[in-house]
C-alpha cells in the first residue's frame, strides 16, 4: 500500500504544474510599435524599413501577391509609366513582364492581386500607412528636438511622394480636374477607408505636407542634423519633391525656387560617369536613391531594375539570363535619331545594328543606359532621383514664367556636360513659352526644347506619361520607320484617353464602405 | 461468493503464477471456422479467469489441462471470441464465427475507446486490411473513398506526398480547414509520412461533437486518429511477418490534347495572319505573306535564328500556303521532341519492404517492426526513401500498475522538384507548356544533334526561342545539374501509466492515468542551383541549407471511474488536466559562388548570400471532463466538457468552453423489437456540441507587430506587419449530427447520418480597405454553414464456402452556405467571390455568349452601369474590359454526390479480389491549364489539340474563337469545365497458399498479390486533373501517379 502511495504522489507530481506566463508567446523576428518609437534611434529603424520597400524587389507585402518580378518599387513605376508612353520600347515579350503596361493590357485586370493596379495601389498606401505610424508617434519619440524633426520631416515627405505618385497613375492631371475625385486620403492611421474626395483635397495635402517637410528638415539641417545615407529624404530631397509637384501644379514660380534650392550642392554627371550604368548612388549628381549591398541583393537578380533593364552589357550578364537580355528595353527610334551625334548620351542607346541578334546586345536603339554594377552578386544601385531633374524642371518653370534667359543658362549648363553643340542647338529655338503639341513634331521653342531635353536625359526615370498627362498631349507609335513592338492600334492614345488613367482595383472597393465600385470606379 | 472468488482468482495470479487446481481434466478438441469448416490455426484457447492456455495446431486440434467446471475462451484475430463452458466433458469441438463486424466493436475515440453500439458521435473506421491495399507511401492518400463526409485531394505525384483532406466540408474561411491528427491517443506533430502505413492497425475519422469535442481547440475540422498495433493477446503465439511490395509507377492522368507541329505552325500562321488584317490592318490578299515574314522576324521569333526552329525540311516561305494556311503535303520532320515525355521516368519502381514481430506473455505485450520504402519518382531525379522502426509495448507487471510505451523512429529522404507554379524551373510548367517546335538538344539541318567534343549530346539553351519557351534556358539540363534534397528524421514516442485500476475491491473502476507524448522531427533541407546554367549561372552557383527542428510534447493527467451500479446503471467518468507544448526552430543560411561543378556545401562557396534563423512557440493548457451514462445497453448518454487556453490569443479572452452531448437508443433492444428477428441491431443516435478552432493564422495572430526583415543597406529596418485585435478568439463550430445504424437479415448494415455544422465567430481576414494599408485583419466575424446526408450500405451478398462476396456503397453529400460575412456582404478574389447566401469559393466570371459567326470573336453578356449606379439591361459585345466588369455567379467546385464502390471477394478461399472505385458527381472546375492551352499568353506555348476548330470564316458556328496573338480573351464561365468523375482506384487480387502446403514448412500463411492502384479517371477533359484542390482550381503541379506492384505477405 505504501508503493501504492508513492506511485500516485508521483503521478500527480507529473501533473504538470503550469507557471503562470506558460500561455504568453511572442515571436522572435518582430518587435512591438511600442517599442519601436521609443526614441529617435529606434525610430530610424522604422523609417529605413520604409526606405527598404522602395527598392525592395518580389515583394508581396510592398507589391502584388503574384508576377512579383514586376515589382521594384519606385524605379520600377518609373518605368511602367514611361512605358506607357512613346519613348521606351518593349522590343520584346520575354518572359511577359511589363510587356502589358507597355500593350496597355492591364486596365482589364483590376480585379486580380497579381497585376499592376493593385501592386501600384498596394504599394503607396503602405509607405502611407508606415509613414502615418511614425507620424501619430511624433509627440512621444524620446531624443533629441532636431532629430525628433528630421524623422518626422521624412515621414511627411514620404507621405506627400506616395499621394503624389498616386493622383499621376490614377486619376488626370491636377490643373484643370481639381474637382475630379481624388483618391483616399489619410493623416493617421485607421481601420475605416476614406471616401474619394477630390483631387484638389489630394494636392491641398500634398503641398501641406512638403511645407511642414521641408521646414522641419531645414530646421534640423540648421541645427547640425546631416544624413547618414543617401537612401533617407533631407531638406534637399524634400525640396526636389515639392518641385515635382509644383511642376504638375503648374506653380512655376514655386518649382523654379524648389528646383534651384534642392540640387544645391550636388554636381551634374559629366564624363566616364554618364556610361558607368546608373547603377551607384554614390555619383555625384545623385539626390536620393536605394543602396543595394551583396547581403540584401535579390540572388539571380529576378525581378530587379537590372535584371529587366540590362540587355547583356558583358557576357556575365548573358549568361546570368537576366529578362533585359531576352525582353530588350530601346529607345523610340524617332527620338533617337532626333539626339544630335555630338550629344553625348547618345551612346546611352545602339545605333541602328546591321546584324541584330534575338537576344543580347545586338539589337538596333538597345539601351545602354542601365548596367549591373557587379553581375556576380546581382547588385546594383536605384536611383530615384538626379539633379539633373532638378535643373531641368527650373529651366521648364523659368521658360513658362517667360524668363526665356535664365531658361537658357540652365541649358547651357547641361549642355557643357552632355552637349557641346547645345549653344547653336538654342540659339535656334525661339524664346516662347508654348510647346509643339505633336510629340514628333519639330523643336521649335525654347520650351520644346527643354521638353526634349527631358525626354532625353530623364528616359526612363521620370515616367514620360506623367509628361503627356500634364501637358495635355497624345502620342503615337505607329509612324514610318517605327521599331516599337506594339503599336496600340486599337487604343486611344489621343491627348486626355481614359486609358492614361488606370482604374482603382477591386479590393479597395472590397473593403472600403465608403468607396463603391458602380460609382467611385474610374472610367473602365 | 462470486466476488470473493474473483479477488482469489486475482490474489494467486499474482501470488502463485503457474498453480495448477487439482481437480484438472484434460480437454482435447477441434477449432473450426463456422463458415468453411476449417480448421483454424493457431487459434488461441484460454482458460477462463487464468493466463493458462494453448494454441491449436496445423489441424485446429488443440490439448488444454482444465478444471472440469472451467471456462474455455476460444479466440483468433478475425473471429468472434467464443467462450464454452467445459461441463465435465473431455472433447470440445469449437465452431468459431469469423466476423469482419467483431473488428469494430471498439471504436477508438479521445481518451478512450467505447463498444461501437454505444456510441452516440459519429465515427467512422478504417482497418488495416483497407489501407494495406493501397500502394501508397503516405497514409493520407489512402483514405479517399474509405470514409463517407471525406474530401481527399489527389496529392501530388512527389514520392512521399500527401492528400489534403477535408472532413463534412469547408469549416473555415481564413483559419485552417485541416483535420487533427492524433497517433496512439496523442496529438501528432510529425510528418505524416514518417509514420509506416503497415505499422497502422486502424484510422478512426471523427467526425462530430461528439466524438471530437474533447479536443477542444483543436478538434474543429475533424479529428484523424491513428493507432498503430500492439502486441499479440495473451497466449498467441509470437508471430513473424514479412510484407514487400515491389512495382512500378506511371502517370495516373494523362497530359492534355495538344497540337503536333502540324497543326501547331498552322494555327500560328492564322493568328499571325489574322494580327496582321485586324490590328494592323493590312489588306488580306497580302497578309499571309507578311504573317509569314512576322513569324521569321517580328518581335516574338517564333522560329529562332534563320528558322532554327523550323521542325520542316522546307523554308518557312515554302512550307505554309499563304492563301489556304495549310501545309505542304510533302514536306516531313526534321526532327520531333517531347519535353515532357523526356523528363518522365519509364517505369519509376518502387519497393517497399517491412518485418515485424508481435508476441506477448501475461505481464508484457510487444510489437516491434522495420521498414524500408525507395520509391522513384515518375519525373526523372525525384524520389523519396524511408527507413522506418517502431517498438511498441505494454507491461502489467501487477494489479495496480500498467503502463506502455509506442515509439517510432523514421527517417526520409526525398529528392524533389522544388520550382512550382508558372516558374521555367518547374518542368511541370515549362514541358508542358513548350511548343512542339522547339527541340532539347542542339540539332543541326538535318535535324541530327550535334556531338559535343566527348560525343554527347548537347543541351539547347534557346536564346532565340519564342516568349514563354525558356529563353536562354533548358528545363531539362538543370533537372539534372540541380539538387533539392530534403531529409527528415522524426522521432515519436506515446507512454501511459495507469494506476490503481483494480477489477475488484473497493476503488474498482478507478483509474489514474499519466501520459506523455512527444513529437520531434529534424528537418535537412539542401537546395542546389549549378554553376553553368540557369537560375545561378551569374553567381557561379547557389547553395541553400536550411535547418529545422520541431518539438512538441502533451502531458496529461487523468482520472476515470467506472463503475456498473445495480447492473443496469453503467457509468464512466473522465476528469483530466493537459498541456501542450510545440516548439520550432528556424536556422538558414546560403552563399553563391563555386569555383567548379561537383561542390555543394556551403564552405565550398565564397560568398554569403544571406543567414537567418527564428523561433516559434505555441502552448495550449487545458481542463477536460467526459460522463459516459447507458442503462441497460439500451439508451446511452454521453456528455463532454474541455476548457482550453490558448496562446495564440490575449491574455483576456483565451479561454474557450468546448461541449458536447449525444444519445443513442438501441432500437432493436426493446422488447417491442423482439418480433422482428430479421433485424439484427438498430439504433438511433444524435449529438450536438462546440468545438474550437484555434489555428487562425500564425502563432501570434492578435498581436501588433513591426517586422524586422527591411534592413536598408545594412542599417535595421522594420515595417508595420499585422494590426492588433485583442478581441481575437476562438473560432467555433456548432455540430448536429444525427445518425441511424441497423443490420437486417445478419447481411445488410446500413449508417444513415445527416449533419449540420455551423461555424460562428468565424474567423475572417476582414477585408479592410486596402487603402488604410491593409486588405485585411484576423476578426471573428463571419459564420458559415455545412450540411450533408451520408449513406452507407454493406453486404454479404455471396456467402458460401467458395464464394464470400461483399459489397459497399458510400455516397455523401456536402452544402455549403455563407452566412454572414463583414459589413459588406461579399468579398471577390480573382475569379471566386465569397458572398453571403453563396457556396464559399464559388466561380464569379462574365458570361460567355459564344463565338460570334460573323466575326470569329469571343462574345459575352454585359451590362452598363449609369452614374446612378443603376445597370443597364444586358447585351451581347465583344469588349473584354465590359467583360470584366459584368461579372456573375456560375457555379463552385463542391460536388453534389461523391462517394465509393467497393467489392470484397473471396474465392475458394484462397484467393482475394477487392476493387474500390471512386466517383463524384457535379461541381465545376476552372482549369486554368486549360485555359493556357486554349488562349496562351505567349508564342512559344503549347496550344490545344481543341483549337483545330477555331472559327475561320463568317458563318462558322464553332466555341473556338478566331486565331489571334496574345491573350485575347477574358476568363469566362466557357473555362469551366465539369468536375465530375469516376475512378478505378484499386484492385487488388490475392492468393493465399493452401494450409495444408503450409504446414510441412513450418509457416503460418503466404499470400502473393498482384495490386494495381490509381488505375482509370474518366473526367470531362484529357489531361484535367479534377481532384487537385477543393476550390476548383489546377495548377502546374507534380502529376498524380499510377502504379502496378507485386505483393508477397509471409507469417510465420
Amino acid at each position: 500500500m505504501k508503493k501504492i502511495i508513492i506511485l500516485v504522489t508521483v503521478a500527480l507530481l507529473v501533473f504538470s504544474s503550469c507557471e503562470k506566463d506558460y500561455l504568453e508567446r511572442t515571436p522572435t523576428d518582430s518587435v512591438s510599435g511600442q517599442l519601436i518609437f521609443s526614441n529617435t534611434e529606434s525610430a530610424m529603424v522604422a523609417l529605413n524599413g520604409i526606405y527598404r520597400a522602395l527598392y525592395l524587389p518580389n515583394s508581396t507585402w510592398f507589391g502584388t501577391l503574384a508576377n512579383t518580378q514586376q515589382n521594384f518599387g519606385i524605379a520600377c513605376h518609373n518605368m511602367v509609366a514611361d512605358l506607357m508612353g512613346e519613348d521606351f520600347v518593349q522590343a520584346e515579350q520575354g518572359n511577359g513582364w511589363f510587356y502589358f503596361d507597355y500593350k496597355y493590357d492591364v486596365r482589364s485586370r483590376y480585379a486580380s492581386t497579381a497585376w499592376r493596379v493593385y501592386g501600384l495601389w498596394n504599394f503607396y498606401y503602405k509607405i502611407i500607412t508606415n509613414a502615418n505610424y511614425v507620424l501619430a508617434s511624433r509627440d512621444v519619440i524620446e531624443g533629441d528636438e532636431a532629430q525628433v524633426k528630421y524623422i518626422v520631416g521624412q515621414a511627411l515627405a514620404l507621405r506627400a511622394y506616395s499621394y503624389y505618385n498616386l493622383s499621376l497613375f490614377f486619376q488626370k492631371t491636377y490643373v484643370g480636374n481639381e474637382s475630379l475625385p481624388g483618391v483616399p486620403l489619410y493623416t493617421e492611421p485607421t481601420l475605416i477607408g476614406a471616401p474619394r474626395g477630390t483631387l484638389k483635397d489630394v494636392y491641398d495635402l500634398i503641398t501641406a505636407d512638403l511645407t511642414e517637410s521641408t521646414t522641419l528638415l531645414k530646421a534640423a539641417k540648421d541645427a547640425g542634423v546631416t544624413r547618414t545615407h543617401k537612401s533617407h529624404i533631407d531638406y534637399s530631397v524634400a525640396k526636389a519633391i515639392q518641385a515635382k509637384v509644383f511642376l504638375t501644379m503648374e506653380n512655376w514660380t514655386g518649382a523654379a525656387e524648389a528646383a534651384a534650392t534642392a540640387r544645391q550642392g550636388y554636381t551634374l554627371l559629366s564624363g566616364g560617369d554618364l556610361y558607368s550604368g546608373f547603377n551607384d548612388i554614390a555619383l555625384s549628381s545623385v539626390m536620393w536613391g536605394g543602396q543595394v549591398i551583396a547581403t540584401e541583393a535579390v540572388s539571380g537578380g529576378w525581378g530587379t531594375l537590372f535584371c529587366h533593364m540590362d540587355i547583356g552589357s558583358s557576357p556575365a550578364v548573358i549568361n546570368a539570363n537576366g529578362y533585359g537580355v531576352n525582353s530588350r528595353k530601346c529607345i523610340d527610334a524617332w527620338l533617337y535619331n532626333q539626339i544630335p551625334a555630338t550629344d553625348k548620351r547618345k551612346a546611352w542607346w545602339n545605333g541602328v545594328v546591321a546584324s541584330e541578334e534575338s537576344s543580347g546586345p545586338n539589337k538596333s536603339y538597345a539601351q545602354l543606359k542601365y548596367k549591373y554594377k557587379n553581375i556576380s552578386d546581382y547588385t546594383g544601385d536605384y536611383i530615384f532621383l538626379r539633379a539633373e531633374e532638378m535643373l531641368l524642371i527650373e529651366a521648364e518653370a523659368k521658360a513658362r514664367l517667360t524668363q526665356y534667359n535664365a531658361a537658357r543658362t540652365l541649358l547651357l549648363e547641361l549642355g557643357v556636360v552632355r552637349d557641346p553643340g547645345m549653344a547653336t542647338r538654342i540659339a535656334s529655338r525661339s524664346d516662347a513659352s508654348t510647346f509643339n503639341t505633336d510629340s514628333h513634331g519639330a523643336l521649335n521653342t525654347i520650351l520644346d526644347e527643354i521638353l526634349f531635353q527631358r525626354r532625353v536625359e530623364l528616359w526612363f526615370e521620370a515616367g514620360r506619361l506623367f509628361d503627356i498627362k500634364r501637358l495635355k498631349i497624345g502620342f503615337n507609335r505607329d509612324y514610318t520607320g517605327t521599331n516599337h513592338s506594339q503599336l496600340l492600334k486599337t487604343k486611344s492614345t489621343a491627348a486626355g484617353s481614359k486609358e492614361f488613367t488606370l482604374p482603382i482595383p477591386q479590393q479597395e472597393f472590397d473593403g472600403n464602405e465608403n468607396m463603391d465600385i458602380e460609382t467611385d470606379q474610374n472610367p473602365l | 461468493m462470486k466476488k470473493i472468488k474473483l479477488l482469489l482468482t486475482g490474489l494467486l495470479l499474482v501470488l502463485a503464477c503457474g498453480f495448477a487446481y487439482a481437480q484438472n481434466i484434460q480437454v482435447t478438441g477441434t477449432v473450426t471456422d463456422g463458415t468453411t469448416g476449417e480448421p483454424v490455426v493457431y487459434a488461441s484457447v484460454q482458460l477462463k479467469g487464468t493466463s493458462v492456455g494453448v494454441a491449436t495446431d496445423l489441424n485446429g486440434n488443440y490439448t488444454i489441462s482444465a478444471p472440469a467446471d472451467g471456462i474455455l475462451i476460444f479466440s483468433f484475430i478475425g473471429y468472434t471470441t467464443q467462450e464454452v463452458a467445459i461441463n465435465q466433458r473431455s472433447k470440445l469441438n469449437v465452431a468459431i464465427a469469423p466476423d469482419a463486424v467483431a473488428l469494430e466493436d471498439v471504436l477508438v475515440i479521445a481518451y478512450g475507446t467505447v463498444k461501437k453500439e454505444s456510441f452516440t458521435g459519429s465515427a467512422e473506421v478504417l482497418k488495416s486490411e483497407k489501407l494495406e491495399k493501397r500502394t501508397v507511401s503516405n497514409v493520407t492518400k489512402a483514405i479517399e473513398g474509405l470514409a463517407t463526409g471525406v474530401l481527399v485531394t489527389s496529392g501530388s505525384g512527389q514520392p512521399g506526398e500527401g492528400s489534403s483532406i477535408i472532413i463534412r466540408g469547408y469549416g473555415s474561411i481564413n483559419a485552417s480547414t485541416t483535420p487533427l491528427y492524433v497517433v496512439d491517443g496523442i496529438p501528432y506533430n510529425g510528418n505524416i509520412s514518417a509514420i509506416n502505413p503497415n505499422d497502422i492497425e486502424s484510422m478512426t475519422i471523427l467526425k462530430d461533437a461528439s466524438a471530437g469535442a474533447l479536443y477542444g481547440a483543436r478538434g474543429a475540422n475533424g479529428v484523424i486518429m491513428i493507432t498503430t498495433k500492439r502486441g499479440a493477446a495473451q497466449g498467441e503465439k509470437i508471430k513473424v511477418n514479412f510484407r514487400s511490395v515491389v512495382g512500378v509507377a506511371s502517370r495516373a492522368i494523362p497530359s492534355y490534347d495538344l497540337l503536333d507541329e502540324r497543326g501547331w505552325v498552322e494555327y500560328q500562321f492564322q493568328a499571325f495572319k489574322n494580327e496582321e488584317i485586324i490590328t494592323n490592318g493590312t489588306n488580306p490578299s497580302v497578309a499571309g505573306a507578311k504573317a509569314i515574314q512576322q513569324m521569321l522576324t517580328g518581335p516574338s521569333k517564333v522560329f529562332g535564328l534563320n528558322e532554327q526552329y523550323n521542325p520542316y525540311n522546307y523554308k518557312l516561305s515554302e512550307l505554309i500556303d499563304p492563301a489556304t494556311g495549310k501545309i505542304r503535303s510533302d514536306a516531313s520532320l526534321r526532327y520531333s521532341d517531347n519535353w515532357m515525355d523526356e523528363v518522365t521516368a519509364s517505369n519509376p519502381v518502387r519497393q517497399d519492404y517491412n518485418l515485424s514481430v508481435t508476441g506477448g506473455s501475461e505481464k508484457a505485450k510487444y510489437m516491434a517492426s522495420i521498414g524500408y520504402l525507395n520509391e522513384e519518382g515518375i519525373l526523372k531525379t525525384t524520389n523519396f526513401k524511408r527507413y522506418s522502426g517502431r517498438a511498441n509495448v505494454d507491461a502489467q507487471p501487477n494489479e495496480w500498475v500498467k503502463f506502455g510505451l509506442s515509439t517510432n523512429f523514421a527517417q526520409t529522404s526525398s529528392n524533389f522538384l522544388s520550382a512550382d507554379g508558372s516558374s521555367t524551373s518547374n518542368v511541370f510548367y515549362s514541358c508542358m507548356l513548350m511548343a512542339p517546335i522547339y527541340p532539347i538538344y542542339i540539332i543541326d539541318d538535318n535535324g541530327d544533334p550535334v556531338l559535343d567534343a566527348t560525343g554527347e549530346k548537347q543541351f539547347d539553351y534557346g536564346n532565340n526561342r519564342a516568349s514563354g519557351a525558356q529563353q536562354n534556358y533548358n528545363s531539362v539540363a538543370t533537372l539534372y545539374e540541380d539538387h533539392f534534397n530534403i531529409i527528415n528524421t522524426s522521432v515519436s514516442a506515446r507512454t501511459y501509466i495507469d494506476f490503481l485500476d483494480f477489477k475488484t475491491g473497493p476503488i474498482r473502476g478507478l483509474k489514474i492515468s499519466a501520459t506523455m507524448g512527444a513529437d520531434y522531427r529534424n528537418q535537412d533541407q539542401h537546395d542546389y542551383e549549378n554553376p553553368y546554367f540557369g537560375n545561378a549561372a551569374g553567381s557561379a552557383g547557389r547553395s541553400y541549407k536550411y535547418s529545422t527542428n520541431m518539438l512538441s510534447y502533451t502531458l496529461a493527467q487523468l482520472v476515470t471511474y467506472k463503475r456498473t451500479i445495480a447492473d443496469k446503471h453503467n457509468l464512466d467518468v473522465l476528469v483530466g488536466h493537459e498541456n501542450y507544448h510545440y516548439k520550432y526552430n528556424y536556422m538558414m543560411g546560403a552563399k553563391s559562388g563555386f569555383p567548379f561543378g561537383g561542390l555543394y556545401q556551403l564552405d565550398a562557396a565564397a560568398t554569403v548570400i544571406t543567414a537567418g534563423s527564428y523561433e516559434n512557440n505555441y502552448t495550449i493548457e487545458s481542463y477536460l471532463s467526459r460522463l459516459n451514462y447507458n442503462f441497460d445497453d439500451k439508451y446511452y448518454f454521453s456528455g463532454s466538457f474541455r476548457r482550453d487556453g490558448s496562446s495564440r490569443f490575449a491574455r483576456d479572452i483565451r479561454w474557450g468552453d468546448f461541449w458536447s452531448v449525444g444519445g443513442n437508443w438501441r432500437l432493436s433492444e426493446e422488447s417491442f423489437m423482439k418480433g422482428f428477428s430479421w433485424l439484427n441491431n438498430a439504433n438511433v443516435r444524435a449529438s450536438f456540441g462546440v468545438q474550437g478552432n484555434d489555428n487562425v493564422g500564425g502563432y501570434y495572430p492578435w498581436q501588433a507587430l513591426y517586422d524586422l526583415g527591411f534592413p536598408n543597406a545594412g542599417m535595421n529596418g522594420a515595417v508595420v506587419a499585422s494590426i492588433e485585435n485583442k478581441d481575437l478568439k476562438w473560432e467555433k463550430n456548432e455540430n448536429l449530427n444525427i445518425g441511424l445504424d441497423a443490420r437486417i437479415f445478419n447481411r445488410i448494415s446500413l449508417s444513415a447520418e445527416w449533419y449540420k455544422r455551423e461555424t460562428k465567430d468565424m474567423l475572417m481576414d476582414y477585408p479592410l480597405a486596402m487603402s488604410t494599408g491593409f486588405t485585411a485583419y484576423d476578426k471573428n466575424i463571419g459564420s458559415m454553414k455545412n450540411t450533408g446526408f451520408e449513406l452507407t450500405i454493406a453486404g454479404d451478398i455471396v456467402t458460401n464456402k467458395d464464394l464470400r462476396w461483399t459489397m459497399s456503397i458510400m455516397g455523401s453529400t456536402v452544402k455549403n452556405e455563407v452566412l454572414n460575412l463583414a459589413d459588406k456582404p461579399e468579398i471577390t478574389s480573382g475569379n471566386y467571390i465569397i458572398k453571403e447566401g453563396e457556396v464559399l469559393n464559388s466561380f464569379y466570371l462574365p458570361r460567355s455568349a459564344g463565338v460570334d459567326p460573323a466575326t470569329g470573336y469571343q462574345l459575352y453578356w454585359v451590362w452598363d452601369t449609369d452614374s446612378d449606379g443603376v445597370r443597364s439591361e444586358e447585351y451581347i459585345t465583344s469588349d473584354k474590359a465590359k467583360a470584366a466588369a459584368s461579372r456573375v455567379i456560375v457555379g463552385n467546385r463542391m460536388p453534389d454526390l461523391y462517394g465509393s464502390i467497393s467489392n470484397d471477394l473471396k474465392i475458394l478461399n484462397m484467393f482475394d479480389l477487392s476493387i474500390l472505385c471512386t466517383y463524384s458527381i457535379g461541381g465545376k472546375i476552372l482549369d486554368g491549364l486549360y485555359s493556357n492551352l486554349l488562349d496562351p499568353i505567349y508564342q512559344g506555348n503549347s496550344l490545344s489539340s481543341h483549337l483545330s476548330r477555331a472559327w475561320e470564316a463568317p458563318g462558322d458556328i464553332t466555341d473556338i474563337p478566331i486565331a489571334q496573338l496574345g491573350t485575347n480573351i477574358q476568363t469566362s464561365d466557357r473555362n469551366l469545365i465539369n468536375a465530375s468523375y469516376f475512378t478505378i482506384k484499386n484492385i487488388t487480387l490475392g492468393y493465399s497458399l493452401p494450409k495444408k502446403w503450409m504446414k510441412s514448412i513450418g509457416v503460418e500463411n503466404i499470400r502473393i498479390s498482384a495490386v494495381a492502384d490509381n488505375i482509370a479517371m474518366f473526367t470531362y477533359l484529357n489531361g484535367m486533373n479534377p481532384q487537385y484542390n477543393f476550390s476548383g482550381g489546377t495548377d502546374y503541379a507534380y502529376t498524380p501517379t499510377r502504379s502496378i506492384s507485386l505483393g508477397l505477405d509471409i507469417t510465420f
